[in-house]
């Protein structure tokens, strides 16, 4: 099954399907990526996210289904393919023995056209270790030379696999800056991530995976507005006395409650502070100790995907 | 592919396998310092050499030595260096990560061998100038004969390395496993001690090690043997170096099929 290749679409994905052995890591799956947007897939550990970029990437072959990437099959027109699209992975990829300067010079050759290393070096900070082996890098320095050499080749599409991981604030903050930078020259991003905040600031679409399925998929504020979530309020136990879930779930405003050892966190539409602050002071307890705050895309992760949270990917 | 990247990967290679001491000790430095231990030593020793009409011309083992010592400079590149190269690319994703670039992959298997062959030329090259400087040696033979024999032999190692290592994932294992079967290529290819002082059994083994083949050509051409001479294994020349032919090409072929990129 496939379709004609669309010239406004980066990637079209159609009932993508990839099983290992027993394992089914990505079922069913379709969506599209806009060109010049900003697309981002999030899941929890095993979600299928790096099975699905790979398969993009053409590093995959799909059981079943069709990828087209710049309107090519990315195995069977490989070499028009690797022309069109940079590449950053999660492993290592580079010789532990090359210097960081040597990989750039490289990697740019590879290319017909390379953006200013100068430029790409300064941005994403490896001035300071260019003469250094890459084997001999932090996590975070070689995550970045990654990115760098993944954005070198100046691609059309960029495929980056949790680029964002082990970097602190700063460099997460640098990173999404040039990636808007390159977006806005019309450079489509196809990006993994675990980080929800980012995808809600930096992505304008999300897609979310859970167990090789997606679970949603949209802009970040829509998915928000389309939940009906508006707050959620987190309340301690300890002030609560013998309350149950059940006392809160049944409140009208209510959409979901989820209950750890020290606090209910309780989920629901524009009402819900109003009513939960209500409901305890009926039960004399003390509304004060509630917290309230908008409901993030956080929360509508957590109820999509399940209590587990988001962690690393495959 | 354009020339400007295939220039950079080979000059990069070669930069990355200059930072690797054990390679270069094994296939440059090792092979000198042998050539000077056994010249100065050994290399006294007369070696007679008949030539056409009875007439016998006098050489010497400090002669002939180089040309011992670059087979087995060939072999170590193939069973041990090559491997290292090719499975840590394939341990580290370095081919997965080129996959994505427009470097077609042969190129990653011609950059490695082309790195092997200026390191290997590197390595004669010295020994020849040393030689000639500190031992006077001569040579006898025929220069595109003797440099069709190091090809032949560096060609059909490299590909007996990239065969028995196409699966391996792990340099330590790879390296282990390369120098396990190069050691005793190495001793019962004559290349330290004269085969006949090994019981009948090892000498037969050795007949068919592609190290004895490799040896023995060289030496005798070294000295000016022709395609019919008949070397210590009791073939004749040519018989080595279809021997050695055949060699490369099964692994050629295995190779192709074994081979993994991941």
């Amino acid at each position: 099954m496939s379709r004609e290749p669309s010239d406004a679409l980066a990637v079209q994905v159609t009932s993508l399907r990839k099983v290992y052995g027993d394992v089914v890591a990505v079922d069913d799956l379709s969506f599209e990526v806009e060109r010049g947007s900003i697309f981002c897939i999030i899941g929890p550990n095993g979600a299928g996210k790096t099975t699905t970029i790979e398969c993009l990437e053409g590093l995959r072959q799909a059981d079943s289904g069709a990828v087209l990437v710049a309107g090519l099959d990315p195995i069977a027109d490989h070499t028009r393919f690797v022309h069109k699209i940079g590449v950053q992975l999660q492993e290592i990829g580079i010789p532990p023995r090359m210097k960081v300067r040597e990989a750039l010079h490289l990697f740019a050759a590879l290319y017909r056209t390379s953006l200013p290393l100068s430029e790409l070096s300064a941005e994403l900070e490896l001035d300071g270790f260019l003469s250094k082996r890459y084997g001999s890098l932090s996590g975070g320095q070689k995550r970045r030379v990654n990115i760098v050499l993944a954005l070198v080749g100046d691609p059309e599409i960029v495929f980056l696999d949790e680029p964002t991981t082990g970097l602190d604030p700063e460099s997460r903050f640098r990173f999404w800056e040039y990636i808007r930078r390159q977006n806005a020259r019309g450079m489509t991003i196809v990006v993994t991530t675990h980080y929800l905040e980012e995808a809600r600031e930096y992505c304008d679409t999300v897609l979310f995976l859970n167990e090789g399925r997606a679970v949603m998929a949209g802009p970040p504020e829509r998915l928000i507005a389309e939940s009906g979530l508006a707050a959620r309020v987190v309340l301690p136990r300890a002030a609560l006395g013998a309350l149950r879930e059940g006392d809160l779930a049944a409140l009208p405003s209510v959409a979901h409650v989820r209950g750890t050892e020290t606090s209910f966190y309780v989920y629901g539409d524009g009402n819900v502070v109003g009513e939960v602050s209500d409901f305890l002071g009926e039960r004399g307890a003390s509304p004060g100790v509630l917290e309230a705050r908008p409901a993030s895309l956080d929360d509508i992760y957590f109820l999509a995907v399940g209590p587990e949270g988001p962690e690393g990917g495959r | 592919m354009n020339p400007t990247a295939l220039r950079k990967l080979i000059v990069t290679e070669l930069l990355l396998a200059l930072r690797e001491p054990g390679a270069m000790f094994m296939s440059v430095i090792l092979p000198l310092a042998v050539f000077l231990a056994l010249g100065f030593s050994v290399g006294v020793i007369e070696i007679p050499v008949e030539r056409d009409a009875g007439v016998v011309e006098i050489f010497h083992v400090r002669d002939v030595l180089l040309a011992g010592n670059i087979a087995w400079v060939t072999a170590v590149f193939g069973i041990v260096a090559l491997p290292q190269t090719l499975v840590e690319f394939r341990q580290h994703g370095i081919f997965r990560r080129y996959r994505v670039t427009p470097m077609p992959s042969y190129m990653l298997i011609i950059a490695p061998l082309a790195v092997g062959a200026v390191i290997v030329v590197v390595s004669l090259a010295l020994m020849l100038v040393v030689g000639w400087l500190a031992l006077s040696i001569r040579f006898g033979g025929n220069a595109a004969m003797v440099g069709l024999a190091i090809l032949l032999s560096y060609l059909a190692f490299a590909a007996f390395g990239t065969a028995v290592t196409a699966r391996i994932r792990n340099t330590r294992t790879a390296l282990g496993l390369g120098l396990v079967l190069f050691a005793p290529m190495l001793v019962l290819s004559g290349a330290f001690g004269p085969r006949e002082a090994f019981p009948t059994s090892l000498q037969l083994v050795g007949d068919w090690l592609p190290l004895t083949h490799a040896y023995d050509l060289l030496t005798f051409l070294w000295l000016g043997a022709t395609w019919e001479t008949e070397t210590t294994i009791g073939v004749p020349v040519w018989v080595s170096f279809v021997y050695l032919g055949v060699v490369g090409a099964v692994c050629v072929v295995a190779s192709v099929r074994l081979f993994r990129w991941d």
